[in-house]
């Protein structure tokens, strides 16, 4: 599940760090595999509109990835603070 | 390329992985139909209906762990009660981006689950899945 789950992470308290691990591991895994996914898509794909529509995918991982890394480091930050 | 009229079922709420895996079955042409679920719920109330009919039953099903409404865990328990009148064989395939190793042994527990796979399935993956389904 990718939708949402960033933001859930960013919401959890210092109190729930292993949800938030939990959380950006489960959200990081699956964006990796997607990412693996259509780079091996895009390998074959011959048709310039599916190609388009996997580089607009490409693009929302990337923001997904960015958010991910926002987390992380409020995380550690927030810990850093106990 | 590999003719086919076989039926995939997807049960995954991740837009992108139902993007890439449509596109390969398309490409591969392994699969003439896909059927797409966001949640277990969707999937089982589907084969309830259609639990006496062959031609809408899927030959494969795809399916991720963590969805809302109904996981997968919730799903393999609801359609181990529904096989026994479901009119058609199916392989089960869980579908996951978790390496957790007790996600994997609890996937392979289930006597209905022929394999767990890590996503992303590679193309090779997906054609192996086809192969062993009878025409």
């Amino acid at each position: 599940m990718r939708t949402d789950s960033i933001a859930v992470a960013t919401e959890q308290s210092t109190s729930n760090l292993t949800d938030i691990k939990y959380i950006l591991s489960n959200h990081l895994n699956t964006e990796v595999a997607n990412l693996k996914a259509l780079v091996q898509l895009l390998e074959t794909e011959e048709d310039g509109a599916k190609r388009q529509e996997a580089m607009i995918f490409m693009a929302s991982i990337t923001t997904s990835l960015e958010n991910a890394v926002i987390s992380l480091n409020k995380a550690a930050y927030d810990s850093s603070e106990l | 390329m590999q003719a086919s009229s076989k039926i995939t079922c997807i049960i995954d709420d991740d837009e992108i992985y139902l993007f890439t895996v449509k596109r390969v079955l398309e490409m591969h042409k392994l699969s003439d139909t896909v059927l797409e679920f966001r949640n277990g719920q969707d999937a089982i109330d589907f084969f309830s209906k259609h639990q006496h009919n062959q031609k809408a039953l899927p030959d494969v099903i795809l399916l991720d762990i963590n969805m809302p409404v109904m996981n997968g865990w919730e799903f393999i328990e609801e359609f181990r009660k529904l096989q026994p009148v479901i009119a058609k064989p199916m392989n089960l395939y869980v579908v996951s981006s978790s390496v957790n190793s007790s996600d994997i042994d609890k996937a392979k527990s289930y006597p209905n689950v022929d394999d767990y796979l890590v996503k992303p399935i590679s193309h090779a993956q997906l054609k192996e899945i086809f192969h062993i389904i009878p025409a």
